[in-house]
């Protein structure tokens, strides 16, 4: 009997789909694109449960012909691209002829839809392989998509969703991403009636930055353009002084299309090199224009790769646009006094040398007379005070006059001294010790932070509240995670569209800066998605605060802070002696290793 | 050009001017500093284009000429000869002689032409201050400012004319300190500035004699500061500083008065036990005196107690301590208030009997 067979067609389309539809956010994505080619002008997306109860996409679109209906949810059936030559330069979004038929295969779908010029619109109403029932109906201008129930007829992918929350903050960031990619256009996302988004028209890319970051933040934004023969880049990209713990900030639009690109990303971090810590990524927003001859879209089923010519160029003209953008701003806002310096030594200006003041501003001689009054008077100058004063005796110990001093009895380290402003130095009865203080300080604070649960850590108030204007998937994440902030010692309160007002910190971060820290734990609680369990949340969340709290590399540490963290680290039965992010807090070389380094025996 | 100078006048020109020469730029030139000969007196530069300081000294000069010079180099050749006549002079491009009796040192220099410029110190004074009040104010308000890069205004210090008082202040978003200073001759526009920490720290350090005045002036978007012989120039921070005022609560109904002195032994007392832990100390005030206690867990746990007199229902609040001893060790007066409000609302601390200081810290709630 042969053993290779058919497969029968909802089978067939059970796969297919598969590669197209992940999970709701796929189905707004097609749907939102199917809309962007009709030409809407304004989108309105609504969902219940996460998408998966219902995804409904109702748009302002050019509209389906009832006779196309019938075509409109087959496989392969599209009205963008008509023979080969078009997949070459494919100008619209959507081309391969299969959201609708994916959609329908796994889910119930119903569409209405009317065409400006025709009086009455049609309703589609299909699922799975049953046949389509298709009729006239009364409605708008423009095209209203309904999805119920996705996966119903897959129970194994319906199981691999995740809660309704990550569901519903997925399609709440693709949703947000189109907004920025096409600042023209009204979007707006609802659940249950609850509004999610509301972008309207903006008159630039800077504006709807506006509608999704805040005001705050667009003030940390600069402009980057650059163009070759065949593309043209513009954007905006964070200052480095604003940056995030994570990727997820970055939005790549090449002819209107979200893509990833491996080669932007590695574009965007040599330009910040130096600029970032490590760990550290840029905001930006990214518009890339290429002729679509250039460009293969049809790499990747979802379209979320596409491949061009040149693709590395294109790369090292976007990183060199960033780069000169970011010195620029940097070197002007640090150097005042070159200013007037570059005035002379421009090239091509003619100099005739610096001049001594009187000969060069007559007008200043008599003020640096006055500015001298008492030197031309003949008094002398005061000495300079050299004494040394209460901060710098608590300076670290130089190389010279080792004290060696002793640490805590119990732990029988000695304290030599701090080397390369990174590490404690020390040694014990049996070995040389190296203590990397970030690391150290990380872990203890890490499991002091752990540990003071359930009664709740201090609060340091705060004098100067900080407005925080957060993206608004980003405010549900922090409603939704109040219980686990306020737990922490974070004193927050809803202040405003997408605005929170932080009033109080855990007493741990005095030092820091409040808002960077809070953004941070932003982006953690985005990242670790809403079905982690809580304390999963919870040392996540400390791993950051003990980051942020720990003295840095490059902190010059006094003998006292050396000692207090070397007791503190050692004295603490059973610590782990790595750091919450798993690298070594200590290196111990013990006597046998020594001489075996020094060919000893 | 030729001049003779006497060490003693120069050294401690160097010791001034290499405050402010950069010692790990990357542009050579930043680490030299820049010595015009004129009639009568050297003019000495130094900058790292954060602060820039200009000094004249007294020097026998036989001709005219400008040069620069590596400072340390210069200030350590000096330093090591015997004697106390120095002569300087260029007798080949790119080279200084350094001469004194049989010794003979030659450095090389780099043109002046390629030295920053100084500001122009046009007019605009905003007030003559006496050395030893500015240097004062500095000190009670500079701690107060923040060291959090990423808020760059906080890391200054607010320098502002308000009517007839010069104010200085200074927060990092916990704690603010605010001195007021009443002259009676001020330019009666309204001025804020934000000047880097550093720039009052290296002030500070000039002022230190005590004697005479300061002289305070607004350049195009520079600062100066001429003290005696010597001008300080440094950048100012851009942007606005927040409105403090807003944040200085008026009438606080529960007041302490007690010896700074006292506090002070009882908070750093309570300090020992609290910075083995998250530094906080809980100060319980009722009739008659101050309760200091702090707790840190498998530690140990502490109780001060001293005498106040205080007005107001019981309450305890708790602090950073380091902000407790922060203010405390940089009174000058004998006795001070606590004024209070809620557990969880800013406090303030003055002195008694002097106006025009103000310290506001907010308290930390206890878990």
């Amino acid at each position: 009997m042969a053993v290779i067979k058919v497969l029968p067609h909802s089978l067939r389309e059970k796969i297919a789909a598969g590669e197209v539809i992940e999970r709701p956010v796929s189905v707004v994505k097609e749907l939102v694109e199917n809309s962007i080619d009709a030409g809407a002008g304004r989108i309105t997306v609504d969902i219940q449960e996460g998408g998966k109860r219902l995804i409904r996409v109702t748009d302002d679109g050019s509209g389906i012909y009832a006779v196309d209906m019938p075509l409109a949810a087959e496989r392969h059936a599209t009205s963008k691209i008509s023979e080969e030559a078009d997949l070459y330069a494919v100008s619209s979004l959507g081309f391969r002829g299969e959201a609708l038929a994916s959609i329908r295969a796994v889910s119930r779908l119903r569409i209405i839809s009317r065409r400006a010029d025709c009086d009455e619109g049609t309703e589609l109403l299909a699922q799975g392989d049953e046949p389509m029932e298709i009729r006239p109906i009364g409605c708008a201008p423009g095209t209203s998509i309904t999805v119920t129930d996705i996966f119903y007829n897959l129970p194994a992918r319906l199981k691999f969703l995740k809660t309704n929350i990550t569901e519903q903050r997925k399609i709440q960031e693709i949703m947000e991403r189109y907004a920025m990619a096409y600042p023209e256009k009204a979007f707006v996302l609802t659940t249950d009636g609850r509004e999610l988004l509301n972008a309207v028209p903006a008159a630039s890319a800077e504006d709807r930055l506006i509608d999704i970051y805040g005001r705050q933040a667009v003030d940390g934004f600069v402009e980057v353009t650059a163009e070759n023969d065949y593309v043209s880049i513009s954007g905006l990209v964070s200052r480095p002084g604003f940056s995030r713990s994570n990727r997820s900030d970055q939005t790549l639009i090449i002819n209107g299309r979200l893509v990833q690109s491996a080669v932007f990303r590695f574009a965007l971090d040599r330009a910040y090199r130096e600029l970032l810590p490590t760990g550290r990524y840029p905001l930006a927003l990214i518009r890339l224009q290429v002729d679509p001859s250039k460009l293969d879209v049809n790499v990747h089923p979802q379209k979320a790769e596409v491949r061009f010519v040149d693709e590395r160029d294109v790369g090292i003209l976007l990183e060199r646009a960033v780069r000169r953008t970011l010195l620029e701003r940097r070197l002007r806002t640090l150097n005042p006094f070159t200013e007037a310096r570059s005035e002379i030594s421009r090239p091509g200006t003619i100099t005739t040398g610096r001049k001594p003041y009187a000969v060069q501003a007559p007008v200043n001689m008599p003020l640096m007379e006055e500015a001298f009054t008492d030197f031309f008077s003949g008094k002398e100058m005061p000495a300079i005070k050299q004494d040394r004063t209460e901060a710098e005796a608590d300076m670290p110990m130089k190389g010279d006059g080792f004290s060696g001093l002793q640490v805590a009895a119990n732990t029988g380290v000695n304290i030599i001294g701090q080397a390369l402003q990174m590490y404690v130095v020390a040694y014990d009865d049996l070995s040389i010790i190296l203590i990397d203080q970030h690391a150290a300080h990380e872990r203890i604070l890490y499991d002091r932070l752990m540990q003071a649960d359930g009664g709740g850590s201090e609060v340091q108030v705060l004098l100067l509240p900080e407005t925080i204007e957060l993206r608004p998937a980003e405010v549900s994440i922090v409603g939704e995670r109040s219980d686990i902030l306020k737990r922490l010692g974070f004193t927050v309160e809803p202040f405003g569209k997408n605005t929170y007002r932080l009033t109080g910190v855990p007493m741990e971060l005095a030092e820091a800066s409040p808002a960077a820290v809070f953004r941070d734990i932003v982006s953690d609680l985005m990242e670790i998605g809403g079905s982690a369990r809580e304390e999963q949340i919870r040392a996540s969340l400390c791993r950051r605060i003990a980051c942020h709290a720990a003295v840095k590399a490059g902190d010059v540490l006094s003998e006292s802070e050396m000692k207090q963290l070397t007791v503190d680290l050692l004295t603490v039965p059973g610590r782990a002696m790595t750091c919450p992010h798993g690298r070594p807090v200590m290196i111990k070389m013990g006597q046998a290793e020594l001489l075996k380094a020094f060919y000893r025996s | 050009m030729k001049a003779k100078i006497e060490k003693s006048c120069l050294a401690s020109t160097l010791q001034a001017i290499m405050r402010a020469v950069s010692n790990r730029s990357t542009q050579p030139i930043l680490g030299n500093t820049l010595i015009e000969f004129e009639e009568g007196h050297l003019l000495f530069t130094g900058t790292d284009l954060e602060i820039g300081l200009k000094t004249a000294v007294k020097a026998q000069v036989e001709s005219n000429g400008s040069v620069t010079v590596p400072a340390k180099l210069l200030y350590e050749i000096i330093s090591n000869l015997p004697g106390e006549e120095i002569e300087l002079c260029q007798e080949k491009e790119h080279e200084l002689l350094v001469k004194q009796g049989k010794s003979k040192y030659s450095i090389r220099t780099l043109p002046a032409s390629e030295y920053p410029l100084f500001p122009e110190l046009e007019k605009g004074d905003i007030c003559e201050i006496p050395a030893a009040i500015l240097q004062q104010a500095i000190r009670q308000v500079i701690f107060a400012s923040s060291q959090d890069e990423t808020r760059p205004i906080l890391t200054g210090v607010l320098l502002e004319v308000e009517g007839n008082n010069i104010n200085l202040a200074a927060t990092d978003g916990h704690r603010l300190a605010l001195r007021s200073i009443s002259l009676p001759e001020l330019s009666q526009e309204q001025i804020a500035l934000i000047i880097p920490e550093r720039t009052f720290n290296e002030l500070s350090r000039l002022l230190s004699s005590g004697e005479g005045e300061v002289v305070i002036r607004v350049l195009s978007n520079q600062v100066a500061f001429i003290y005696n012989k010597i001008v300080l120039v440094s950048r100012i921070i851009e942007g606005k500083y927040p409105n403090y005022r807003q944040v200085i609560p008026g009438n606080l109904p529960s007041g302490t008065v007690a010896s700074r002195d006292e506090i002070t032994k009882a908070v750093k007392g309570a300090h020992i036990l609290a910075k083995e832990g998250s530094h906080v100390v809980k100060m319980s005030f009722s009739a008659e005196r101050i309760a200091v206690t702090a707790v840190t867990q498998d530690v140990g746990d502490v109780y001060e107690e001293i005498n106040a007199q205080y007005d107001g229902e019981d309450m305890d609040i708790a602090f950073n301590a380091r902000y407790l001893l922060d203010i405390l060790g940089n009174l000058d007066e004998e006795i001070v208030e606590i004024k209070t409000g809620t557990s969880l609302s800013p406090a303030i601390i003055r002195p008694v009997g002097k106006e025009g200081y103000t310290y506001v810290v907010m308290p930390v709630k206890m878990g």
